[in-house]
């Protein structure tokens, strides 16, 4: 393992991955920073110029791009008071306090070094839970994905928004647009209207960039126009010394770190919730356990380290479904996925045996990119706070056109543009309705997942769904996926007898 | 819109997709026994099912007038023309894309769309515009063709 992973650091430390990695890097902090940007706007639009890059290579971009973005967010948070990313919304809530003090260098210096230590306790995690997790997924037949890819969508869907009818409905919806194009199977054509384009289906690319960015833009649409002048806080880095904080300061914050950061693994591991949740949930249990809890929200350290441990504790759990079983657990993975499978890698157990050195680049990259954001960030904090001030009718048109030519490389036909479009159209009314979008891109990606192994399952059973059921594994996921669906049922009902009206209940 | 009229809506369109998407899963040709028409008959069952739950809990939302929860549908403004002049343009964009070509479709796009967006605090400075749009579409064009490998449709520039 440790010869593998030298060969892996190597590797990511030759002057090409560097270089492409250090402007990864530089490129998804100024997506995370920029609000309205996004991790899966800046892991979209670099794909297509990694097309033509060697495996490793374009994977180490990918990775790049995600440490950075998750990372970024923290610079508007604090400075803006608006999240970058849906992953630093709890870092406002001390950031800015502290920033509107005067000590906007220190909630800055705060944030970039445990968004830095969250990633690598996560990577930690990550390499030594993933390859026994591998080892044992090796063993899982047809019922067992069936059965996980029912778990994680159910969960997603149950867990993403407030109205648990809208989460399965979005994810429904996800899945039949993966029934377009060739049936696994017997390869029956299905829902294609003859058209030749659709015979392989949508591609997981246009859909995410058409729900994730073109909706984003259609969005900016809305209110651009009559939008007032935002301000940014300037932060003067004259006088600081160090990453702007005392050591007395950084060990007090220990007991916090370790927390907030298992808190961001196991929510990354989890399918369907990802560092949008857990740097609030990491927020909220902090400011519970504290000593001092009132003090929260009036600009005190503890608040950056837990939303910022968290959410960047949360790339290495989620990175553990996604390089063991194929699964990913929110949008940004979901993109990582659609990256790894452009360039040739099927994430799965059999990628430990098959492709061991690429993991371990993987791994070498992920530790290399999380050091490269810590430099960075902190040092190139005047060139990113500078480009907050792109304004946002300049930036959009030139994302979107950006998107287009993504969509357009994926194989060099209008018909992935026009697919964009349409899925952009849907992403945009679901806003309209407050339907979450996420599980619709988990329905699509494991729906297929899940229509292939059912069927395949059922040609070892003879058509009898028992065998669904006997198995331990499937039928403890299935029963967990039963009760994930039913518990929100039964708590409404118990709430509504105890006359307790409480909306926004679950997650 | 109201809640209420809203949460409907959106039941009705569940309901019709469910609809529809049964109606085209009755058309695949069927095999006998479980065949590529399973699934796709179990989702339709699934999305008429959501849509009903959705119908009948939308019917229960009591309408709470002018005052209550309503407060917070009024607060989001949408600048309707804006977003369907910018859906028009995308159109036209999308349409042209191969006929005309990569560069002078961006160039036109995103001058105009520039000006559609601009906040109505801040003055257009046109000739700013030109220029971001023309070095943004021709460096892309370049950078893609040259670097990255890949062709973009030249159209009229051949």
């Amino acid at each position: 393992m440790l010869n593998l992973f030298a060969q892996g650091l190597a590797t990511v430390l030759t002057p090409q991955y560097l270089l492409w990695q250090v402007i990864g890097t530089v490129v998804g902090i100024i997506f995370g920073a920029i609000p309205g940007l996004t991790a899966v706007m800046a892991i979209a639009l670099f794909l297509p110029m990694t097309y033509s890059m060697s495996m490793g290579l374009g994977i180490s971009v990918l990775i790049a791009l995600y440490i950075g973005a998750i990372s970024g967010g923290l610079i508007s948070a604090i400075l803006l008071k608006i999240p970058g990313t849906p992953s630093s919304v709890a870092t406002c809530w001390d950031g800015h306090p502290l920033a509107a003090k005067g000590q906007a260098a220190k909630a800055l210096g705060v944030g970039i070094v445990f968004s830095f230590m969250g990633t690598i306790v996560s990577i930690i995690a990550l390499v030594f839970i993933a390859p026994t997790l591998a080892k044992l997924a090796l063993r899982f037949g047809p019922h067992e994905y069936f059965a996980i890819a029912i778990f994680s969508l159910t969960l997603i869907a149950t867990l993403s928004t407030g109205s648990m009818v809208k989460g399965l409905f979005s994810g429904v919806i996800g899945f039949v647009f993966a029934t377009v194009g060739i049936a696994p199977v017997e390869a029956t054509r299905r829902f294609t209207f003859g058209r030749f384009e659709l015979n392989n289906g949508f591609d997981t690319l246009t859909v995410l960039v058409g729900l994730f960015a073109i909706t984003e833009i259609i969005k900016v649409a809305e209110s651009v126009k009559y939008e007032a002048e935002g301000s940014v806080t300037t932060v003067d880095m004259k006088k600081i010394k160090g990453f702007g904080f005392s050591w007395k300061e950084f060990f007090g914050q220990m007991p916090n770190f370790a927390r907030s950061s298992a808190i961001g693994v196991g929510i990354g591991i989890l399918p369907g919730i990802g560092g949008a949740t857990s740097n609030i949930l990491s927020y909220l249990v902090a400011k519970k356990q504290s000593k001092h809890p009132e003090k929260f929200g009036t600009g005190i350290i503890d608040g950056v380290v837990a939303s910022e441990t968290a959410n960047n504790a949360t790339i290495g759990g989620a990175l553990i479904p996604l390089l063991t079983l194929g699964i990913p657990g929110d949008g940004v993975t979901a993109i990582m996925l659609g990256g790894f499978l452009i360039h040739g890698v099927q994430p799965g157990p059999m990628l430990f045996r098959t492709q061991a050195d690429l993991i371990y680049t993987i791994f070498a990259s992920l530790i290399v990119c999380s050091i490269l954001m810590l430099v960075i960030e902190f040092y190139g904090l005047r060139l990113f706070v500078k480009l907050l001030r792109v304004p946002k009718h300049i930036l959009l048109p030139v994302i979107f056109v950006l998107c287009v030519v993504g969509a357009f490389g994926i194989s060099s036909r209008v018909f992935d543009v026009w697919t964009i479009l349409l899925f952009g159209v849907i992403g945009y009314g679901f806003t309209k309705f407050q339907i979450p979008q996420a599980p619709f891109i988990i329905g699509f990606i494991l729906g297929p997942m899940a229509e292939t192994n059912l069927r395949r399952g059922l040609m070892l059973s003879d058509n009898n769904f028992m065998g669904f059921i006997t198995n331990p594994l499937s039928g403890a996921f299935l029963l967990i996926a039963l009760l994930a669906v039913l518990w929100p049922i039964f708590k409404s009902l118990v709430l509504k007898n105890g006359k307790k009206r409480q909306t926004n209940a679950t997650m | 819109m109201k809640k209420k009229t809203r949460e409907l809506l959106l039941g009705a369109l569940m309901l019709g997709i469910g609809a529809l998407y049964l109606a085209l899963t009755l058309g695949i040709p069927r095999k006998g026994g479980i065949d590529a028409s399973f699934v796709p008959f179990v989702l339709s069952a699934i999305i008429l099912l959501l849509g009903t739950l959705q119908t009948v809990g939308a019917l229960r939302i009591k309408n709470e007038g002018a005052n209550g929860q309503e407060k917070t549908e009024s607060k989001e403004k949408v600048d309707t023309p804006t977003v369907l002049k910018t859906i028009f343009l995308i159109l036209v964009y999308v349409a042209f894309l191969n006929k005309i070509g990569f560069v002078i479709m961006s160039i036109l796009y995103l001058f105009i769309q520039f000006i559609v967006l601009t906040p109505a605090y801040k003055k257009k400075n046109y000739l700013m515009y030109a220029i971001v749009a023309i070095v943004s579409s021709v460096s892309i064009f370049l950078i893609f063709r040259y670097i990255f490998d890949l062709m973009l449709p030249a159209g009229l520039l051949q």
